[in-house]
């Protein structure tokens, strides 16, 4: 199976939101995961702007 | 830690510097909290009707009001707002009438659940064992067994937790209010109401019981607002970032330095370079006292929660705290030396440096929460910042200030490079807690021997302080 990689918003409002956390999941990925899934730290990705998604 | 708690002062900050900057403040205030709990969808407490007051008053402490200075409970955010723009504009202190307005905290009285007093009590987990360690290790006899299962006497009780360490089944519990367990002068204590209020003329602001609520009752006074309409006036502001800001945001201190000129600080610095300044005067303040009376004792005065728990809770020892100047004290020299018309604006993790601001003449405090928000609301990504052009950067000792052990050794190496031999003796305190508190008495009375004793109110020092991001 391909790795799959998922991107996490570095940005300031995500950062401050619960993003800073959300890298320690690199670290906790359970064994079946561990090895196929990366992790990579975004810029803003643009979606804090839109008040549909929150806002 | 409450994260809950934190989550939610950042996206009431984020929104309201948003609705700043888009001219919509006025109008969307008083709408935030309903816009935040619609109905139909779930609250946090009991309704979202309650949860609706909590958001007002948390945007009351955002805009820097004490929210037990609420004398109309009718008043609107908006007449808030109105107030703090007037006296703003009028270069008058929105505060100034008010009695708490020399506080930087605030319970927020709604918020607060009157937690139940503490209580030491037997659990059905009890088996009724044979050896019954919670009685025969109770120095006060409040245990006794009846009807197979252990029974505390509340009136005998004194709280000690000995029996809750003895039982192998983990079967006692000793449930407490958490503000007041945390605090280390006993500042924090239900009023007649069963609300927490904290008593300013002991609280030394260290901020414990503010990260301890589980209900986030403890605010801090923002000064927010006032920046914003500084900013927006054309005033010019310095960001002075605390050394603590290393690895707090995401990206170096530089790329943080560019990010604050970006979100119109008019100068930014590192507050390092005060702090380099602090270790010279240390040090030397420090081999003229040795040199008067080698049997002396001194100690660090760059964490004002420490300077404030000695001026407030042991008067006798107050000419052991060290005369010389904080970091912060000495970036506000050097950046009125610069430039006098300057307004200058510290940010860092620090509730006490609130206080300490007031007593020194810096203008504001911004926590990095704080300006996080107006990061994050202008939409500055400090990771995509370029790194800010210093002319130097601070010294590495200087940068370490926000260790705990960071001022000793860079004491210790500024007495090396001057005198070799040199005997400094010291010890370092690593956190202020109840516990800590009968520590730093037995230092400070010669009991244990130092002759230089740290002390930073936070475990670990201000990286972890109360307002960090992590
Ligand atoms: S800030 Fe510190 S001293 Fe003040 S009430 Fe809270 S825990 Fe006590
Ligand atoms: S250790 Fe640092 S952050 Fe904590 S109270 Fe002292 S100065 Fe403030
Ligand atoms: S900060 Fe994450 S989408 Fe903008």
């Amino acid at each position: 199976m391909d790795k799959v990689t998922v991107e996490i918003c570095c940005g300031t409002a995500c950062y401050l939101l619960g993003a800073a956390r959300l890298m320690e999941l690199e670290a906790n990925l359970p064994e079946e995961l561990k090895g196929k899934v990366e992790f990579e730290a975004k810029a803003c990705l643009g979606m804090c702007n839109d008040d549909r998604l929150g806002g | 830690m409450n994260q809950a708690a934190q989550y939610i002062r950042r996206e009431l900050a984020i929104r309201l510097v948003r609705a700043f900057d888009a001219g919509t403040l006025r109008d969307e205030i008083d709408n935030i909290p309903v816009k935040l709990r619609p109905k139909n969808e779930p609250s946090s407490r009991c309704c979202i009707y309650h949860d609706r007051a909590v958001l007002k008053y948390r945007l009351m402490a955002l805009l820097g009001y004490s929210i037990e200075d609420e004398s109309d409970e009718a008043k609107t955010l908006a007449s808030y707002l109105d107030d703090v723009v007037r006296d703003v504009a009028e270069g008058k202190d929105p505060y100034a009438g008010l009695e708490h307005k020399m506080a930087p905290l605030s319970v927020c009285g709604p918020a607060c659940s009157g937690c139940p007093d503490a209580k030491v009590v037997t659990t059905e987990n009890c088996r009724g064992c044979f050896a019954r360690p919670c009685m025969y290790n109770c120095p006060k006899k409040a245990v006794s067994i009846v009807g197979g299962r252990s029974v505390i006497d509340q009136s005998l009780c004194i709280k000690c937790g000995k029996c809750v360490a003895a039982c192998p089944y983990h079967a006692i519990v000793k449930t407490t209010v958490p503000c007041e367990d945390a605090c280390p002068v006993g500042a924090i204590k239900k009023n007649e109401f069963g609300v927490a209020q904290i008593n300013f003329e002991k609280c030394i602001f260290c901020g414990k019981c503010f990260n301890q609520c589980p209900f986030g009752a403890v605010m801090e006074r923002s000064q927010l607002m006032e920046i914003l309409l500084a900013m927006k006036k054309g005033e010019k502001l310095v960001a002075m970032v605390a050394p603590a800001a290393a690895k707090q945001f995401p990206g170096t201190i530089e790329q943080l330095l560019t990010a604050c000129k970006k979100a119109g600080f008019a100068e930014v610095m590192e507050v390092a370079l005060g702090a380099e300044k602090t270790t010279r005067h240390e040090t030397a303040e420090f081999v003229e006292r040795y040199e008067k009376d080698p049997k002396m004792i001194m100690t660090t005065s760059c964490c004002p929660a420490w300077v404030n728990l000695v001026a407030k809770h042991m008067p006798e020892h107050i000419d052991k705290v060290s005369l010389t100047p904080s970091p912060m004290v000495y970036s506000r020299e050097i950046m009125k030396e610069k430039d006098p018309t300057l307004k200058t604006v510290f940010i860092g993790p620090c509730v006490a440096k609130r206080s300490e601001a007031r007593r020194k003449d810096v203008d504001f405090v911004l926590s990095f929460e704080e300006l996080g928000a107006i990061l994050a609301a202008r939409n500055i990504d400090v990771m995509s910042c370029e790194a800010y052009p210093l002319e130097r950067p601070a010294e590495a000792t200087a940068r370490n200030y926000s260790h705990s052990c960071g001022v000793t050794e860079a004491v210790i190496a500024e007495a090396m490079s001057r005198t070799p031999d040199f005997k400094l003796n010291s010890k370092q305190i690593n956190g202020i807690d109840k516990k800590s508190v009968a520590m730093i008495r037995l230092h400070l009375m010669g009991k244990i021997p130092t002759n230089f004793l740290e002390v930073m109110a936070c475990p670990g020092g201000c990286e972890n302080g109360p307002c960090s991001l992590r």
